[in-house]
């Protein structure tokens, strides 16, 4: 059967638009405001959401994320939170996944992990940081529980290696628009189409580009080649100079607004 | 961590936690992957050495010898006391002095409360 998250890409390629995809770490800036802050990103029309599990060592991620998630964390933010937040975000009526970093799920247990995103109605999870071939386990564990498996490849992931990669995906190809660090920035790297276009000669799965778009007219350039657009950094920023309070919370649905807007007028 | 799987500082989430040294290059929470493996095939064996030690076995060697180790290598040093100690007189015992010290004489005048 296919998860809530491969329908939403099947509705959204008859509707020839891309999905926008809103990310944030659990608990962030208080685990009762990450409700409040997701619910403000679906109300302004983001598709699908991403829970990111707020990690010690954030490789994959830039300041922004990194501080936000150095604050869960200070918050005492763990397992428990994410899963919660993961449930809240699928009763709210998108399509959810979890970001995680490989350490947290070895160290709760990979089959418990899947069990648990299962249970809470997740459609997968993100995982930058496993390789392909370290992956036997999860890919069990996750083709067991019927949850996507989702992973990131970048500019720099060679010719050899982008099958072996994108064959492995399932849900959405995560592609790295630049190399680099999570942060929004003032242009989206034009790596990310000619990285759309190589993946694509591999594999027939949505690809989604996360990694640099902060507004609508990004979103609009990116939703006009990728069957996804990722926006964290964005959103998060606004949190971090406004508050969750009412006047963030607006501003988070109006950046939801826009950026929802772009990826349906860009074909 | 790290793009690594190898032994780490942890807590019950997968968490890393924050180490302490005063060597700065041996202030991280993790073993690199070469000798986790080789302590994995008990080809090596490794032995915790702690602050004081280390800046005893630098304070050895500078005095002995005229030589400033590194910190890092100052651990090897202070190990290698443990071992001489442990073999007894007449053992012939080979240490690699990794690394010179005169980066580290601020630390170590630090440690041992001297003026610079």
């Amino acid at each position: 059967m296919p998860t809530a998250l491969e329908d939403l890409f099947t509705k959204t390629k008859a509707e020839n638009r891309a999905v926008l995809i809103g990310f944030l770490p659990a608990g962030f800036p208080t685990q009762k405001e990450s409700k409040a802050i997701i619910k403000a990103m679906i109300d302004g029309g983001v598709d699908a959401i991403e829970i990111g599990y707020p990690y010690s060592d954030p490789v994959m991620d830039g300041p922004v994320i990194q501080a936000a998630s150095e604050q869960a964390i200070a918050n005492g933010v763990g397992v428990d939170q994410v899963f919660d937040l993961l449930k809240t975000s699928v009763e709210y009526g998108v399509p959810s996944v979890v970001m995680s970093y490989w350490s947290p799920i070895e160290k709760y247990g990979a089959a418990k992990f899947a069990a648990a995103v299962s249970d809470a109605g997740g459609s997968g999870v993100v995982t930058p940081d496993l390789t392909i071939e370290e992956s036997e386990l999860w890919k069990s564990e996750a083709s067991d529980k019927s949850i996507n498996r989702i992973y990131v490849v970048a500019p720099s992931t060679s010719q050899e290696r982008l099958p072996k990669v994108s064959s492995e995906c399932s849900g959405f190809i995560y592609a790295a628009s630049s190399m680099g660090v999570t942060g929004t920035r003032s242009r989206v790297s034009i790596s990310a189409k000619s990285l759309v276009d190589r993946i694509r000669t591999t594999s027939k799965t949505p690809v989604a580009v996360g990694l640099g778009v902060s507004n609508k007219e990004q979103a609009t350039e990116v939703a006009s080649y990728a069957d996804g657009v990722i926006v964290g950094s964005a959103f998060i920023k606004i949190i971090q100079e406004h508050g969750a309070g009412r006047s963030g919370l607006k501003k988070i649905k109006q950046l939801a607004a826009e950026l929802s807007e772009g990826v349906r007028s860009a074909r | 961590m790290h793009g690594t799987r190898s032994y780490v500082l942890q807590d019950k989430d997968g968490q890393t936690i924050e180490s302490h040294s005063i060597s700065a290059g041996l202030d991280y929470p993790g073993v690199g992957p070469e000798h986790a493996y080789l302590n994995d095939i008990g080809r090596a064996e490794y032995r915790p050495i702690t602050d004081d030690q280390a800046m005893y076995a630098f304070s050895l060697l500078c005095k002995s010898e005229g030589i400033i180790p590194a910190i890092e290598t100052a651990h090897a040093l202070a190990g290698a006391l443990e071992i001489g100690n442990e073999l007894g007189k007449g053992a012939t015992l080979l240490i690699n002095l990794s690394g010179r010290g005169d980066k580290d004489v601020q630390t170590a005048a630090e440690y041992f409360g001297l003026p610079l």
